[in-house]
């Protein structure tokens, strides 16, 4: 897995094959094709928040209080 | 006056007065059913039988001159990931509902029940949570009471169009980037999405944990306060329900607006928005005397996160469905969650990371405001099966996007209340009033305040009970 978000239709689809054979879902091939334009999309969300500079004592626990 | 048009809080005052019985309201309601939902398609249940016996119930405790608890015989709905005891919690989907009926009522059930309310049935939602129109493929789409073509909103459109039609005064929903406060807005209604961990989501189906909240919707505030009061308190068997005791709202309308500070959301909550929802914005802030402006920069990094969080752990939690059910699943939503599944760990990591930062840097703008007015949605309802919005920035997909004024507010778990404001010939539309964690009471001075200056209020569609 890499935190770099894919860099083209072809490379997402490519993660889509493997991830999909790594998770154990057995989707039709014109599933896959959906699935590697939303995971494309989520990629694009991803990125800024990848990229945002946090300080070392930004909380990582997963347990969230207001 | 129809009597499916009763308030909860009228429709408590005359049953306990003697005037009407539980009986009659729980009649009433149900007949509103038959004969309105056929054109909205909001119920996937009619829970007839334990109506009746909740409201005889409710009549023989008068009869025995009992006290009777707050909303005695009023009839509400709930969005059908809750639990009903002895029913199937089917949360919009096909795969659930060979599922064995639920052992209990979820606890806001529960608690709806010992305030006296009665059950009538529930809600259609779209599949999981996971959209902001419902347009559910198995159950049909529900309609928007006014413009039967159009969407009611979503995940909770059944509540939010039960509620518009006034078939039922009340009902209760989920809220984990919006589904409270979209329908609310493209419905006309109120509605609460409390401080995240407020109110106990025991025996309600999941969507995304760390965003998750459960909250009510109502065509009268005065209903929705007294629904939030029933419904608030600990609950030490939900983890993520805050161990505080309940904080009750019900004496907004005395306290009135006081020295509140009050301001407009700008830079990015207005930037996307269309005329209606600008023109929405502007009569609330004229209404309450709103001068100042302020922004959220971090605003579409908090929408992001939300987005990321929501991916990854809806894609986790299906995980075993799009294995072994996919054909069965939502096609509007089955390829986002498979995506989400895939999504990589380091994502999730740096939008919960950056979910904390966020929240600190609205905190800090919380200490010198006290509550933040912005248009709910970016547009009124949409004809069913719309793709695409166009807004001031450019084309966007539709569905996901009703929720990107929804998503920077739930994403660090404010409380906000969705206040209706109707304009003459035009569809619904609502403001979202936003308080710092915990000050829903303030939520509700400012809404007591947009409402008594008449700009806010719940329009009846041309569809109602």
């Amino acid at each position: 897995m890499t935190a770099t978000p894919p860099p083209d239709e072809a490379a997402a689809r490519r993660y889509v094959d493997a991830a999909a054979l790594a998770l154990g879902l057995d989707l039709p091939a014109d599933a896959l094709e959906r699935v590697a334009a939303q995971y494309l999309r989520l990629a694009g969300i991803a990125a800024p928040l990848v990229a945002n500079d946090l300080p070392d004592e930004a909380e990582i626990a997963p347990t969230f209080r207001p | 006056m129809s009597v499916g048009v009763a308030s909860a809080v009228d429709t408590a005052t005359a049953i306990r007065a003697g005037r009407r019985t539980a009986v009659d309201a729980a009649e009433a309601a149900l007949a509103a059913i038959d004969r309105v939902d056929p054109a909205i398609n909001a119920f996937t249940l009619v829970t007839r039988e334990r109506a009746m016996r909740e409201a005889r119930a409710v009549d023989a405790t008068r009869a025995a001159n009992r006290p009777l608890p707050p909303l005695a015989g009023v009839p509400y709905a709930v969005k059908n990931l809750f639990d009903i005891e002895g029913e199937v919690t089917i949360a919009g989907s096909r795969i659930l509902a060979s599922n064995p009926p639920a052992a209990s009522d979820a606890e806001l059930v529960a608690r709806m029940r010992l305030a006296g309310a009665v059950l009538v049935g529930a809600l259609s939602m779209d599949e999981f949570a996971y959209g902001f129109t419902t347009e559910n493929t198995h159950a049909g789409p529900t309609r928007n009471p006014h413009d039967p073509a159009r969407s009611a909103g979503g995940s909770s459109g059944g509540c939010g169009a039960a509620v518009a039609s006034r078939v039922v005064p009340l009902a209760l929903g989920s809220d984990t980037n919006g589904s409270i406060r979209v329908p609310a807005s493209l419905c006309g209604v109120w509605g609460l999405k409390p401080t995240y961990g407020r109110l106990s989501r025991r025996g309600s189906y999941p969507f995304v944990g760390s965003l998750d909240h459960v909250g009510p919707f109502a065509w009268a505030l005065d209903d929705l306060a007294a629904c939030y009061d029933a419904l608030q308190g600990p609950d030490p068997d939900d983890p993520a329900c805050a161990p505080r005791p309940a904080e009750p709202v019900g004496a907004f309308r005395a306290q009135g607006l006081g020295d509140l500070r009050i301001a407009r959301l700008g830079g990015y909550f207005d930037a996307a928005l269309t005329p209606p929802a600008r023109a929405a914005v502007d009569r609330a802030c004229a209404a309450l005397g709103v001068s100042r402006t302020v922004e959220i920069p971090e605003a579409p990094l908090g929408r992001a996160a939300a987005f990321a969080i929501t991916a990854s752990e809806a894609g986790a939690l299906h995980l075993p469905h799009l294995r072994t059910r996919y054909a069965d699943m939502e096609p509007h939503s089955r390829d986002r969650l498979a995506a989400g599944a895939m999504a990589p760990a380091a994502w999730y990591v740096h939008a919960q990371r950056t979910r904390a930062w966020y929240r600190e840097r609205v905190a800090a703008l919380f200490e010198d405001v006290d509550v933040l007015v912005a248009a709910a949605t970016p547009c009124p309802a949409a004809p069913l099966g719309t793709e695409w919005l166009d807004l001031p920035a450019g084309r966007v997909p539709l569905r996901p996007s009703l929720g990107l004024l929804t998503q920077p507010i739930s994403c660090i778990g404010l409380p906000v209340v969705a206040a209706p404001m109707p304009a003459d010939g035009a569809l619904p539309i609502a403001v979202q009033l936003i308080a710092a964690p915990w000050r829903e009471d303030r939520c509700f001075r400012v809404a007591a305040a947009l409402e008594a200056s008449g700009v806010a209020r719940s329009p009846r569609p041309p569809i109602h009970a």
